[in-house]
């Protein structure tokens, strides 16, 4: 809307400028139209403004996610294996028994050296009927450098077979499977052996026969 | 208020620029509504940070024009440069005087690309030299117009005065 406002004055070349620039006005509506049009979209829907960075949020999120769950799973399973390579490697030299019997009580009196107690492990019964009267005897080893038992027993099929245990330290060994928390036990298959791995009374203990 | 919103200044400003190009003011507005749908189009996506919308939304209004109304007004997309050398710098410009009237008389004739640089020079605050670069118009091109330009002011003071007598 034209200013009905007029300078007879003369005026520097720029002033002119400016006061003809400045004559031409929007009406009322024209602003209130132009400020509505903008309201809609900035002020009365801020969600869809920030649908695209909470898209883009999510995505980055999930790929992180996807990618540290890879490396978790790659990394805990390399320590798995590590573990597995090992005892099996034991269980196959049949290394003779530092001590010969079939009771645990004998066994706990033995090993005197170590930073754990041994105990029997539910799954021996349970999963792999190897009850305490199969035992052979046992001996110390090491698990990853760390002092651990090894005890052999002779199964109902005349197998043997190795079951270690040793104190369980996730930074150590990795994650691997509690069963006290319900989890299953992990089972890797290396050197034509089967190896069982599970976390039983805060120790880590492997079982391994022969297939 | 989002820091985003173009004011009621802000929208008058963009308005007088629309203008100040197309000399008409359903043009204008038209010219200036356009512009801010693209602006808040590109807002919305979130995809750039416009840190000036002001500057954005007048760069639209320019485009917009020149894409709109080129063909019918003949937007003199070519240069020229004029070969006649003048004797024309920003200084001499800055001593021109006029009164309202001669201007209005004069602004409608102006080439919409005169305007243009003149509405950079006097209203946005930039030298000559600068608004010719921003707006892609060789300086000699600019010197000639604001030659004619001043011949013209001096025609019709001289005119205006004789009326006066």
């Amino acid at each position: 809307m034209k200013q009905d406002e007029t300078v007879h004055a003369k005026l520097p070349l720029k002033d002119a400028i400016r006061h003809q620039a400045a004559s031409e006005q929007l009406s009322v509506g024209q602003l209130d139209e132009l400020l509505a049009m903008q309201r809609d979209v900035l002020v009365e829907a801020p969600v869809k403004r920030s649908k695209l960075p909470v898209w883009l949020g999510a995505v980055a999120a999930c790929c992180v996610l996807v990618v540290s769950l890879f490396i978790w799973q790659n990394s805990t399973q390399q320590y798995s294996r590590d573990i597995a390579l090992e005892v099996a490697g034991n269980h196959l030299q049949l290394k003779p028994m530092d001590v010969e019997t079939q009771s645990m009580t004998e066994i706990r009196r033995y090993f005197t050296q170590l930073d754990f107690s041994p105990v029997r492990s539910s799954l021996l019964e349970t999963q792999f009927d190897l009850p305490e009267n199969l035992m052979i005897g046992g001996r110390y080893c090491s698990v990853k450098g760390v002092t651990a038992t090894q005890i052999r027993y002779r199964g109902t099929d005349s197998e043997l077979r190795t079951f270690y245990e040793v104190g369980y330290d996730e930074e150590r060994y990795g994650h691997i499977p509690d069963i006290d928390k319900g989890e299953t036990p992990q089972e890797l298959m290396v050197k034509g052996v089967k190896v069982t791995l599970w976390v039983e009374k805060g120790l880590l203990m492997a079982l391994v026969a022969d297939m | 208020m989002s820091d985003k919103m173009l004011d009621e200044t802000q929208l008058q400003t963009l308005y007088q620029y629309a203008m100040v190009l197309s000399q008409h003011r359903d043009d204008a507005y038209d010219l200036l509504q356009s512009a801010v749908e693209s602006y808040l189009i590109k807002v919305k996506r979130g995809a750039q940070v416009i840190e000036c919308p002001v500057a954005y939304v007048r760069t639209l209004i320019r485009n917009r024009y020149i894409d709109h109304y080129r063909y019918r007004q003949r937007w003199q997309s070519e240069s020229f440069e004029e070969l006649a050398l003048y004797d024309i710098s920003p200084v001499d410009l800055e001593q021109v005087v006029i009164d309202s009237d001669e201007l209005q008389g004069i602004w409608t004739q102006l080439s919409v690309e005169d305007r243009d640089i003149l509405y950079h020079w006097a209203v946005l605050g930039y030298s000559t030299d600068e608004a010719c670069a921003l707006l892609d118009m060789p300086r000699g091109t600019f010197l000639s117009r604001i030659h004619r330009l001043r011949k013209r002011c001096q025609a019709m003071s001289n005119s205006l005065s004789r009326s006066q007598e």
